[in-house]
């Protein structure tokens, strides 16, 4: 009988996890949560641009990136990574010999594509609804608005990941999700929310000026650390 | 005795199976050793049974002391996880399509990938392979969790907890798994059950949250004092055998429920107690001679798992007074020796309240957990 190295466990873990993310929520729920994002955003594009033609791109991307893309980084998160405590969600899977931290990661991984996937086409969305005038170089226009859409997004998804590990029932996400919404573009704590690097990368209303490069650096950033912060919540080394 | 393979060490720990996560049950300071075979806890969720269970699988850690497997924390440790059979108590499996992926997914965590799927269909389960995880019921995903647990590769312990329960497969197979990995693993099986927990050659009773005491399974062990209990179903004549029955001494106790479910002349129930298994049974068989009564059926029921509290208590008590006498001295043990059943005198018989082994008067109380052959738990103080 072989032995199968650690190194492919450790990946197994990985895919463990997203298997476990996927399971439960299903082909079907992923699409329709993707496509209810759309056209949120298509709706909220068409509305602004009736409101008149100026500035109706920052506005409807104001409201994508102020609305669509945390709600439907929300609804996903709660969706992939489930209604409880992350570090006893991954238990179903852990108590066979899989790493817990790697399995939350897994599952994590998948809640932070399923979110980056989000801000970016919502985001493309939206540009495409309002269509600006030839003026504007729309395939640029559509790059930029998609790497920052899949970066805010990818930020929500690390921070609902993250804040999983709190509450029984993962109340951590909850309140996340109001604490962005209040100060998430306020002043010094724009720093850390994702809606405020956002606003501050698109240019909307950007809360300390940061240059886009230091911006977005700062978003994968703290993206990354919530990552690395969520293996230690998760590890099994950790009490629980 | 083995080598310990599993050693708990004072443990505290609370379970969150209750509503809202709160506690049903606590361990409190609760030791116990047990090397390779098969050993029964005996113990309700109240009693810290479930927070055994999560203990032991590695949900949790607990809150003080230690739970080691072959010197490693379950808790903490995947790789010996992957060596931990485990049946819990809240029929958790991850929702990853089919079965037959779930058990890609399980071996895919083990060292030395077992032909699972073997193992499924061996426990008769075939069946549910293609079955989506989502759509098993309670009894199937607990029986597809019990294939995984005794599947496991290379086991070192293996926790059941109520494996007879709730489960879609022949009680007969299980027992035989249970048996087959008995000489090569730790295990454990938690249950609620006195006749259960029968089965097994060493028992553990967990009472609120200690290990109390360890005892073999017979009746007179478990149930201790209360003596052997008979349940006689009668097609005919059920008055007139209790009539019969009541003059024997060998009863301590006789209940007679008459009627039956298909509404037969003279049927009924009775359910006796006695001090004595055999005269007992002889005191039956010469009533049933001499009522002319016609008897479908006589079960010798296990006893309730509050006749093994009440005897639990009682030898506490007993053990406690035997201490405390040990303490004073010699003098006033003979005569507190035989005020100590006493004690307990309100709900048992004079004959059926003889201590099981009263200790020689100087000798050492005998621990309260503790077995010869392999299990061993804490000592009372």
């Amino acid at each position: 009988m072989s032995s199968v190295p650690s190194s492919s466990r450790a990946s197994a873990s990985l895919r463990a996890g997203v298997a476990l993310a996927i399971g439960p929520v299903g082909r079907r729920r992923v699409v329709g949560i993707v496509l209810a994002s759309l056209a949120m955003s298509i709706l909220g594009a068409v509305l602004m641009r009736r409101a008149g033609l100026s500035g109706a791109l920052e506005r409807s991307l104001g409201a994508v990136f102020g609305w669509v893309v945390p709600l439907g980084a929300f609804v996903v998160a709660n969706a992939t990574l489930g209604q409880r405590n992350l570090r006893d969600g991954v238990w179903s899977v852990a108590r066979f010999g899989h790493a817990r931290a790697l399995v939350g990661l897994g599952r994590a991984s998948v809640a932070l594509a399923l979110c980056a996937a989000i801000g970016a086409l919502a985001g493309l969305a939206a540009v495409l609804a309002v269509l600006p005038h030839p003026g504007v170089a729309l395939l640029a226009e559509l790059s930029t608005v998609a790497w920052i859409g899949a970066l805010v997004g990818a930020s929500y998804g690390a921070w609902f990941a993250y804040l999983s590990t709190f509450g029984r029932r993962a109340q951590g996400r909850v309140v996340f999700l109001v604490l962005d919404f209040v100060v998430g573009a306020w002043g010094p704590f724009g720093l850390l929310f994702p809606r405020g690097l956002g606003h501050d990368l698109l240019a909307l209303g950007a809360p300390l000026g940061l240059p886009q490069r230091a911006a977005s650096a700062l978003l994968a950033l703290v993206t990354l650390a919530l990552l690395a912060a969520l293996a230690q919540r998760t590890s099994d080394a950790r009490r629980g | 005795m083995s080598e310990p393979i599993l050693l708990v060490e004072h443990v505290a720990y609370a379970d969150h199976a209750g509503e809202r996560g709160r506690a049903r049950g606590s361990l409190i300071d609760a030791s116990l050793r047990h090397g390779l075979g098969a050993l029964a806890v005996l113990g309700a969720p109240e009693d810290g049974s479930l927070a055994l269970c999560d203990l032991l699988s590695g949900r949790a850690a607990p809150r003080r002391g230690s739970v080691r497997v072959d010197g490693r924390e379950p808790a903490r440790d995947p790789s010996l996880r992957s060596q931990l059979g485990c049946l819990g108590h809240d029929a958790e499996l991850p929702r990853v399509g089919t079965v037959a992926q779930l058990c890609a997914l399980v071996s895919s965590a083990w060292a030395t990938p077992e032909p699972l799927r073997a193992s499924v269909e061996a426990l008769g389960l075939g069946n549910l392979l293609a079955r989506a995880v989502s759509s098993l019921s309670y009894a199937e995903t607990r029986s597809v969790e019990l294939a995984i647990a005794l599947a496991t590769p290379d086991p070192r312990l293996v926790v059941l907890f109520e494996p007879y329960l709730d489960v879609v497969v022949e009680r007969a197979r299980v027992e035989a798994a249970i048996a087959e990995l008995s000489p090569r693993a730790a295990v454990v099986v938690i249950s609620a059950s006195p006749r259960d927990a029968q089965s097994f050659e060493h028992v553990v009773v967990l009472d609120r949250g200690r290990f109390v005491r360890s005892s073999g399974a017979g009746r007179g062990e478990l149930g201790g004092p209360f003596g052997v209990q008979l349940h006689v179903s009668v097609e005919r004549g059920a008055r007139a055998l209790a009539a019969a029955l009541s003059e024997s001494d060998a009863l301590d106790s006789l209940a007679l429920e008459l009627g039956s479910p298909s509404g037969a002349e003279g049927a009924g129930r009775l359910r006796l107690v006695g001090a004595d298994g055999v005269r007992l049974g002889r005191a039956l068989a010469h009533a049933v001679r001499t009522s002319g009564a016609r008897v479908e059926a006589v079960v010798e029921s296990a006893p309730q798992l509050g006749e093994v509290r009440a005897m639990t208590e009682w030898e506490q008590r007993r053990m406690a007074a035997l201490a405390e006498l040990y303490r004073r001295g010699p003098a006033p043990f003979v005569q507190a020796q035989s005020s100590a059943p006493e004690q307990h005198g309100a709900q048992a018989r004079p004959r059926a309240n003889e201590p099981p082994s009263t200790p020689a008067a100087g000798a050492e109380p005998e621990p309260a957990v503790s077995s010869p052959a392999g299990p061993s738990g804490e000592e009372r103080s």
